[in-house]
């Protein structure tokens, strides 16, 4: 059963659905968390799709828009790390309180995976994390970002515009347009220092990172935060399928779904 | 400002469909209007568009209900076609039911960006409850260079025109002398076969002598489209400045149908905005002429 709902806690709205097992009820929960901007957009049904399968397995599952994204409230301008964490906890509270889910899983693709290990880091009852694709360089990630502002610049206006000049607009107006999403200064900040692999670490959670064939030329870096997580005592597998880059836009004209990385997770989480 | 946005769901074609239903801020429920799904973006519309859209027009006067077309978003239903004709008007028109008797809205315009445009404008003509339309980016024949071209087993011609064509060369040629470019296609795990297939609808493209306004592959929409402005009911076909290629092919549309007479269709064109209106200042004035153009069917209010 889906049940569409807006998640009411201090005074925000967050949009959300929750899937509930029809005939075997669980206490086993998975807790959804989207990408940054039009990411987001692009995996969209994957995360209908993931949902469904979990539940017809069994699980409860609540996928939610964070606060400023998606139906929810607000404007993008408004997230911050802290609202989003801040949300997670609210949804968090609910799920398990409305469906006695007395095991969570966090399931997050690229920012939203981040956003799953740095709340481990917070919260001990955290059991299982499904990474796919975590952003490993978050200064590289705001580098993409702006990059991205350049080229649509130069292809949409004729007007190429410096990295200098962009940043100084950050700094004076707080935020720039990057395609249609502003980043604020804060969160160009909050890429930069991102450092959720070392501060943020959970040992009590057991992880499965999955990454796609287009990222293979960072896979070592993959693997470096596969060790560290093993380092501190989880269990980590790194898995690559031989999938596209399921986030991009191409991939989504073309309502691509990352089948193999899709049956590896599943796998995983039931025989886990 | 109390929240009021509402999870809803309605039958079409044996489906349950999804949406969110805004309604009006000031209570009334006298205009509302359906936003149709742009392609495969779900109810929340390319870079949040459909969200912020219907915020606006929420506080305006207007209900609005987002949809999501059958396999999109939260509805049931597969994604079997990924063309720009791929959604059912039929959908539309059950969202239009759905209005009027859930929602006891009297009065009835569509919205759609692209291909949500075309399907509304379907929509609405076969539905004579529709009272306007907004059409932002409506393609015509052509589609944009970065959109993969449907049908090609069928047709290596793909959704484009001669013209078309040209354009999608000159393009692709300005977009491969960055390195950014390339870097994006072949990092999104694309490969030369992608090429390959746009280079074969350019090229088929190019020497086909097909008039273009009797391609098979748009006869549906264009019947639909001549029936809609011939209706004499309001139309408004918005463009960003960008897509010059879609302005050109509709200008030559109306005038092919309506031959020089007058009709309700408006044409309006927002400076430097791209097919989407990425950019928030394009968007902003997006949106603020829609609105203006809807103003003059909510100056009727008194008559309502």
């Amino acid at each position: 059963m889906e049940s569409p709902l807006f998640i009411n806690y201090e005074n925000k709205n967050l949009f959300g659905v929750l899937h509930t097992p029809e005939n075997r009820p669980s206490k086993k929960g998975i807790i959804f968390l989207h990408p940054y901007a039009e990411e987001k957009q692009r995996i969209d049904r994957i995360f209908v799709h993931m949902a469904r399968l979990l539940c017809a397995k069994g699980y409860s599952a609540i996928r939610f828009d964070f606060y400023g994204c998606g139906d929810s409230e607000g404007n993008f301008e408004e997230v911050t790390i802290d609202s989003q964490i801040s949300d997670l906890r609210n949804v968090r509270n609910m799920f398990v309180r409305e469906k006695g889910i007395d095991e969570i899983s966090l399931f997050g693709i690229r920012l939203g995976a981040n956003i799953a290990i740095q709340y481990a880091g917070m919260d001990k009852d955290i059991e299982k994390l499904i990474l796919w694709s975590p952003i490993i360089n978050g200064a590289e990630y705001a580098e993409t970002l702006i990059r991205n502002k350049i080229f649509s610049s130069l292809m949409d206006s004729k007007i190429r515009i410096s990295k200098e000049q962009i940043l100084s607009t950050l700094d004076s107006e707080g935020c720039v347009d990057i395609d249609g999403f502003y980043l604020t200064k804060q969160n160009y900040e909050y890429l930069n220092n991102m450092d959720a692999y070392t501060k943020s670490l959970n040992s009590s959670c057991e992880a499965f990172i999955g990454i796609t064939k287009s990222e293979t030329s960072i896979i070592t870096k993959y693997e470096s935060f596969a060790k560290k997580l093993r380092i501190i005592g989880n269990k980590c597998d790194l898995v690559l399928t031989d999938d596209k880059m399921y986030w991009d836009q191409r991939t989504h004209y073309e309502w691509y779904f990352p089948d193999n990385l899709i049956k590896q997770t599943l796998d995983w989480i039931l025989h886990h | 400002m109390s929240f009021s946005e509402e999870a809803v769901h309605f039958e079409s074609n044996g489906k349950r469909l999804f949406g969110i239903f805004h309604p009006a801020s000031d209570g009334n429920k006298k205009f509302g209007i359906i936003f149709a799904n742009s392609g495969m973006q779900n109810r929340v519309g390319p870079h949040r568009l459909y969200v912020t859209f219907a915020r606006i027009l929420s506080q305006r006067g207007y209900s609005v209900l987002r949809i999501d077309f059958p396999g999109i978003g939260e509805s049931e239903g597969e994604v079997n076609e990924t063309h720009f004709d791929a959604h059912n008007p039929d959908d539309t028109v059950s969202a239009v039911d759905f209005l009027k008797k859930e929602k006891k809205i009297r009065k009835i315009a569509l919205f759609g960006l692209c291909a949500g445009a075309r399907n509304v404008i379907k929509a609405a003509s076969i539905d004579q409850r529709v009272e306007r339309v907004v059409m932002w980016s409506l393609p015509i024949i052509w589609i944009s260079p970065s959109f993969p071209a449907p049908a090609l087993k069928k047709d290596p011609r793909g959704w484009m025109s001669r013209k078309g064509a040209i354009l999608t060369l000159k393009d692709k040629f300005q977009k491969s002398m960055h390195i950014d470019a390339w870097k994006r296609y072949f990092s999104s795990g694309q490969n030369l076969m992608g090429i390959l297939i746009t280079v074969r609808s350019i090229f088929w493209n190019l020497i086909s002598n097909e008039d273009k306004w009797s391609q098979k592959r748009h006869h549906v929409f264009f019947t639909a489209f001549s029936a809609y402005v011939k209706s004499g009911r309001p139309a408004l076909f918005l463009y960003g400045s960008k897509d010059n290629v879609l302005i050109e092919e509709y200008k030559e549309k109306i005038k092919e149908i309506s031959e020089n007479k007058k009709n309700s269709a408006c044409l309006k064109i927002i400076s430097n905005g791209n097919h989407s209106f990425t950019s928030v200042d394009t968007k902003t004035e997006a949106i603020s002429e829609t609105i203006e153009w809807l103003s003059q069917w909510s100056n009727d209010r008194c008559n309502a």
